[in-house]
C-alpha cells in the first residue's frame, strides 16, 4: 500500500532502564476517566493497579500516562522465576571485591519514577511483598542486604497489572496486597474506538479497519471453545500494518491473526472461514 | 541389559504408535471433503463465532421409504417430494445433508450451515403457529430471504456462495404445468426468490426485521393468493422443498419443561439388548388431544392376548412385552417409520437403538421421586438455557466394597514385569526443592565459590563467572487425583480374558505402587450412578490413607456399575483436589466413553456439562487430563478437555504404561 505511512510515537530516551519522556505523546485513545483518575492517583501518591485482557492498552496507557505527567517510567516484565532480589537489587562481584547493584525497583525510588510491574501476578510472592511498604503511608523500600531504608523520592509511583482471566487462582494477588491499590478496569475497546486505534496505528483504510474488527469480534466468540486467547487490538493492529505494508488481506490475517493464535486444526480452519466470510476478494 | 519382556513390551508400544499414526493419518486415497463429518467441528465452531453460542450440527435424516398405503393416500403427488436429505433446523440445532455432491462442498456446507442456524435463532423467539399451509409456506420463504439477506451484509465474503447456491436450485425448480393454480403462485414466489440477489429483498417480499413481520406479511399474502386464485375450490398441495429452503423441524423445546424430572427408581441391573438404526425416524410432536380417554375410530383391545394394531405413538405393542425379541428386527421397523413420539416408561430398557444422531430431547418421568440419603449437591449446566442448574446434579459417597486379596496377589503375580517398568518410570521422580551452587545468576553470592574464585584468580587462572547462589522450586507441591469411570460400558471386553474394568483395575494397582513411592498426595475415587440425584462415588483412596492392603482390596471391589454422569463427578473430585494445600493440582479421568445417563444427559447436555465442569476446574487450578479407550472420543474430547489434553488409548492393555507415562510427564510439566 504505497503511500501509507506507519504512525510511531517518540518512545524518548532510555538509560539503565529507566525510559523519559519524549517529546511527543504515546498515542493512547482514552475509554472513560480513567485519565483523570490516574492523575488524582499520582498527586495523591497512590498505587494503581490495571486490571485487564492482554493487548488491550494498559502499558501504552502507562506510557502516555508517564508523558503526560512527565517521569520517568521503569517496566518490569513479571516472570514466575522473579525474586524479591530481581526488583531490589543485589551484590555483584568487580575485581576485587563486592558492589551492590540496584534493581529496577530501587532506582524507580530513588529516582522518583513511575515502576510499571507489567503481569505481577506472575512474580514469586517475596516478590509481591517487597513492594508492601511502598503503596502505604510509608512510602520507603527496605533493603535487607545492606542495610538501606530508602525513601521515596517525589513523584514516584507504583502501578501493577494483571489479566484476571488468564493466571489461575494460586496465582491470584492476595488480598492484603490488592486493598494497597487504586483499580482500574481495561477491555478491549468498543468496535469504534478499535477501528480509530487501529487506523492510527497502522494507516490502512478505514473499511479494511472496520472489517478487521468485525473479524476480531467474531473470532473471540471462539474463547470458550478452546482458543486459549483471543485476538487483542495489539495483534489487530500488527496485522493492519503488515497490511499497510503491502501484504494481501487474507494472508496478513492467516499469518498475524490466526496463526498466532491456536495450532488446532479446527479452531484454525474456524477462523479462516470467518476471514473468507468477512474480507471480500 | 534391558529383559526380554521389556523388548517385547517396547516393540509393543513402538508398533502401537506406528498403527495409530497410521490410523489416524487421512486416508488421501479417499476424498472426504464432500462429507458433513469431514467439516462438522469445524461448522460447529464457525456457528458459536458467529452466533455467541454452541449450536449442534447433525445428520439431516433422509425421507423415510413411502409404504403402499402412503403411496395410494398420500396427499402430495411424487414430484412435490424432495428424494436427497434436506438442510433443517429445529430451533436449538441445524441438519445437514451427510454428503453433497458439490464442486466446492465446505463452501455449501458453511452457507447451509450459517442460513439454517440464522432461521434457527429467528425461530426460537417466534414459535410455530401458522394459519394455512400457504401461509406456513410464504412465512418460510420470507424468512429464508430475511436470513440471506442478513448474511450477505454481515459477511460480504460468503454473497457468491449464496448465489451459487441459489443459482443451482433454481435449475431443479419444477415445470408449473405439474402445478395448480396456487401452487403455480407460490412457485413464482420461490423462482423469484432465487433470482435475486441476497443483499437484495425482491419486490413483492418485504424486510422483515423479526420473524413475526414475515408472518404478519405471509398471512396477508396467502390470503391475496387464495383469493386469486379460488382456492376454496382447488387444494394447495404444498411446495418442493430443496438444498435453499431445506426443511423446518418441531421446536426442540417443546419438551423441555419436562426436563426438571427427577429419577428413575433404582432397577435391578440389566444389560439391555442393542441394535444399530440404519435412520431415526423423527420426532413427532404430541397433538394435545392424543391421549384423551374419548374413544376414536381405532378400538384397542387392551386385554391379553389379542393385540393387533401397533402404534408408534408409544401404546403398549405386543412386542414390547417380549423380552426375547431380536433387536435388529425392532430397529428395522422403527427405521422404517417417518416419526414417532417420545414417551417415558419407568421400567429399564429392553432394547437399546442406537443411532449416530440421537434425538436432543428425551421424554422423560414426571417429577416424582427423590432419592433417599444425603448427598453432595453440585450445580449442572444447561446448554439450552444456558445457564447452571442449582442442584442439577447430587453426588452420594459410598463406601467402597472390598475385593477378594487374592486377585490382588494374582495380578502382581502375574503383572511383576509391567509393575516394574512402572517403577522405573516413576524413578528419579522424587521432589526437594534445592539451592543451587555455582550459578551464572542468583539472588546470592555463593561464598565458596567466591573464596575459589578469588584464589585462582591470584593464581593466575581464568576468573570463573559461576558465583551465585540460588533456590530453584524443584519441589513439586503437587496434588493427584484419578477418577475411575466404572460404568456399565466398562464391561466391554477388550482383549483376551480382560474387560475394560479389569485392565483399569490393574492399572489403579500398578499406579498405586508408584505414587505410593514418590510421596505425592494422592486420592483414587471411582464413580457410576444413574440419574442426576445418585452419581455415586467410591472414594477408593483418600490423600491421606496409607493402608495399601485396604486400597488394594477396594481396588479388587470394583465392578461395571450403571451410567457415566461425569460432570458431578469431576467438580466433586475439583473441590477435593481445591482442599487441598498444593501449589498443583492434577486430574486425572479414565474412561471408556462419552457422558451418559438414563434421563437427558447423553448426547450434548452431557457433553457441554462436562465440558463447564472442566472449565471450573481449570479456573480452580486445576489441570485436568482424561485417558480414554473410546476411539471416537477426539471428536468430542477436544472440546470438552482442549488439545493437548486427553489421550486416546489405542490398546487399552497398556494402559498401566501409558497411564504412568502421562503421569509422568504431567507431574514434571
Amino acid at each position: 500500500m504505497e503511500g501509507s505511512s506507519i504512525k510511531s510515537s517518540d518512545p524518548g530516551s532510555e538509560h539503565q532502564g529507566v525510559r523519559y519522556p519524549g517529546d511527543e505523546a504515546p498515542y493512547y485513545l482514552p475509554f472513560g476517566h480513567e485519565i483523570d483518575v490516574f492523575t488524582q492517583c499520582h498527586q495523591r501518591s497512590l498505587a494503581v493497579m490495571l486490571k485487564g485482557p492482554t493487548g488491550c492498552g494498559k502499558t501504552r496507557f502507562i506510557e502516555h500516562m508517564a508523558w503526560r505527567l512527565k517521569r520517568p517510567l521503569v517496566t518490569v516484565s513479571c516472570h514466575d522465576d522473579l525474586s524479591a532480589a530481581d526488583l531490589v537489587g543485589r551484590f555483584l562481584i568487580r575485581d576485587n571485591g563486592t558492589v551492590w547493584q540496584d534493581g529496577p525497583l530501587s532506582r524507580a525510588v530513588r529516582i522518583g519514577a513511575i515502576c510499571y510491574l507489567d503481569e505481577v501476578v506472575e512474580a514469586r510472592q517475596d516478590a509481591v511483598v517487597v513492594i508492601h511498604p511502598l503503596t502505604d503511608y510509608r512510602r520507603v523500600l527496605p533493603i535487607d542486604k545492606t542495610g538501606e531504608l530508602v525513601e521515596a523520592a517525589p513523584g514516584f509511583q507504583l502501578v501493577i497489572s494483571y489479566n484476571p482471566g488468564y493466571q489461575h487462582v494460586s496465582k491470584d494477588l492476595k488480598p492484603s496486597t490488592r486493598q494497597r491499590f487504586v483499580a482500574l478496569d481495561f477491555d478491549f475497546p468498543s468496535p469504534d474506538r478499535e477501528v480509530e486505534i487501529i487506523i492510527h496505528e497502522s494507516g490502512v483504510e478505514q473499511g479494511l479497519a472496520h472489517d478487521l474488527v468485525a473479524l476480531a469480534g467474531r473470532i473471540r466468540g471462539l474463547a470458550d471453545r478452546g482458543l486459549a486467547e483471543v485476538p487483542s487490538s495489539r495483534l489487530l493492529v500488527a496485522t493492519a500494518r503488515l497490511i499497510a505494508n503491502g501484504i494481501p488481506p487474507r494472508l496478513a490475517c492467516n499469518v498475524g491473526l490466526v496463526s498466532p493464535l491456536s495450532d488446532d486444526p479446527n479452531l484454525i480452519a474456524a477462523m479462516h472461514d470467518l476471514i473468507d466470510a468477512v474480507l471480500v476478494d | 541389559m534391558a529383559e526380554p519382556e521389556e523388548i517385547i513390551i517396547d516393540a509393543a508400544r513402538h508398533a502401537t504408535v506406528f498403527v495409530s499414526r497410521l490410523w489416524s493419518r487421512p486416508n488421501q486415497g479417499q476424498d472426504n471433503a464432500c462429507t458433513l463429518a469431514a467439516h462438522k467441528q469445524r461448522l460447529e465452531l464457525l456457528l458459536a463465532a458467529v452466533h455467541g453460542y454452541d449450536i449442534r450440527v447433525n445428520v439431516a435424516q433422509e425421507p423415510a421409504p413411502v409404504s403402499a398405503l402412503s403411496r395410494l393416500f398420500r396427499n402430495r403427488p411424487r414430484h412435490m417430494v424432495e428424494p436427497r436429505a434436506l438442510p433443517a433446523n429445529d430451533g436449538a440445532q441445524i441438519f445437514l445433508p451427510a454428503q453433497l455432491a458439490s464442486p466446492a462442498p465446505l463452501q455449501l456446507f458453511r452457507v447451509l450451515a450459517l442460513q439454517q442456524a440464522g432461521r434457527a435463532q429467528r425461530r426460537a423467539v417466534f414459535g410455530d403457529a401458522m394459519p394455512s399451509a400457504l401461509a406456513e409456506d410464504l412465512f418460510y420463504l420470507s424468512e429464508a430471504l430475511a436470513v440471506d439477506h442478513m448474511l450477505a451484509l454481515d459477511f460480504p465474503g460468503f454473497t457468491h456462495d449464496l448465489l451459487s447456491l441459489r443459482h443451482a436450485m433454481l435449475s431443479e425448480r419444477l415445470q408449473p404445468a405439474l402445478l395448480n393454480a396456487p401452487e403455480r403462485v407460490i412457485e413464482d414466489f420461490y423462482c423469484q426468490a432465487l433470482n435475486a440477489h441476497p443483499a437484495l429483498i425482491p419486490s413483492p417480499y418485504i424486510t422483515a426485521a423479526a420473524a413475526k413481520d414475515s408472518l404478519t406479511w405471509a398471512i396477508e399474502t396467502a390470503r391475496g393468493v387464495s383469493a386469486m386464485c379460488d382456492s376454496g375450490k382447488i387444494r394447495y398441495r404444498g411446495m418442493r422443498s430443496d438444498l435453499w429452503l431445506g426443511r423446518t423441524l418441531p421446536v426442540a423445546a417443546a419438551h423441555q419443561k419436562q426436563l426438571d424430572a427427577a429419577n428413575m427408581p433404582d432397577a435391578p441391573a440389566q444389560t439391555p439388548r442393542t441394535a444399530r438404526l440404519s435412520r431415526r425416524p423423527e420426532v413427532r410432536k404430541k397433538s394435545e388431544d392424543e391421549d384423551d380417554a374419548v374413544q376414536g375410530m381405532w378400538m384397542l383391545q387392551m386385554d391379553d392376548p389379542q393385540q393387533h394394531v401397533e402404534d408408534p405413538a408409544g401404546m403398549q405393542r405386543p412386542t414390547d412385552r417380549d423380552e426375547n425379541a431380536d433387536a435388529g428386527d425392532i430397529a428395522d421397523s422403527l427405521s422404517e417409520l417417518p416419526e414417532a413420539c417420545l414417551i417415558s416408561n419407568p421400567r429399564p430398557a429392553l432394547e437399546v437403538l442406537l443411532s449416530d444422531d440421537p434425538p436432543a430431547q428425551r421424554a422423560v418421568l414426571p417429577p416424582g421421586l427423590t432419592a433417599a440419603g444425603a448427598g453432595i449437591s453440585y450445580p449442572e449446566w444447561d446448554f439450552r438455557i444456558p445457564g447452571y442448574r442449582e442442584r442439577g446434579a447430587v453426588v452420594r459417597l459410598q463406601a467402597s466394597p472390598l475385593g477378594d486379596p487374592a486377585w490382588v496377589e494374582s495380578v502382581l503375580a502375574k503383572r511383576y514385569g509391567l509393575l516394574q517398568q512402572v517403577r522405573r518410570r516413576f524413578e528419579g521422580m522424587r521432589p526437594r526443592r534445592i539451592r543451587q551452587n555455582r550459578q551464572a545468576d542468583g539472588p546470592d553470592l555463593d561464598i565458596s565459590a567466591y573464596v575459589n574464585a578469588f584464589a585462582e584468580q591470584h593464581m593466575g587462572l581464568p576468573l570463573e563467572d559461576r558465583l551465585y547462589q540460588s533456590v530453584r522450586p524443584a519441589r513439586r507441591d503437587i496434588a493427584i487425583a484419578l477418577l475411575i469411570d466404572i460404568s456399565g460400558s466398562t464391561d466391554g471386553w477388550v482383549s483376551g480374558d480382560l474387560r475394560i474394568i479389569d485392565v483399569e483395575k490393574e492399572a489403579l494397582l500398578l499406579v498405586n505402587y508408584a505414587l505410593m513411592a514418590l510421596s505425592d498426595p494422592f486420592c483414587i475415587l471411582a464413580f457410576s450412578g444413574e440419574s442426576a440425584q445418585n452419581v455415586t462415588l467410591w472414594p477408593v483412596k483418600d490423600f491421606d490413607e496409607s493402608d495399601n492392603n485396604l486400597i488394594h482390596r477396594r481396588i479388587a471391589g470394583l465392578e461395571p456399575q450403571r451410567y457415566t454422569r461425569a460432570g458431578a463427578a469431576i467438580r466433586h473430585t475439583t473441590s477435593l483436589l481445591v482442599a487441598r494445600p498444593a501449589l498443583h493440582r492434577l486430574l486425572i479421568l479414565l474412561s471408556d466413553g462419552k457422558p451418559n445417563d438414563v434421563d437427558l444427559y447423553e448426547g450434548p447436555y452431557g457433553v457441554e456439562d462436562m465440558r463447564r465442569a472442566v472449565a471450573e476446574a481449570t479456573l480452580q487450578s486445576v489441570h485436568p487430563f482424561c485417558l480414554t479407550v473410546d476411539r471416537h472420543a477426539p471428536q468430542y474430547l477436544a472440546g470438552i478437555f482442549g488439545p493437548g489434553h486427553y489421550a486416546v488409548l489405542q490398546h487399552p492393555q497398556f494402559l498401566p504404561v501409558v497411564l504412568a507415562d502421562i503421569l509422568k510427564k504431567l507431574v514434571k510439566t
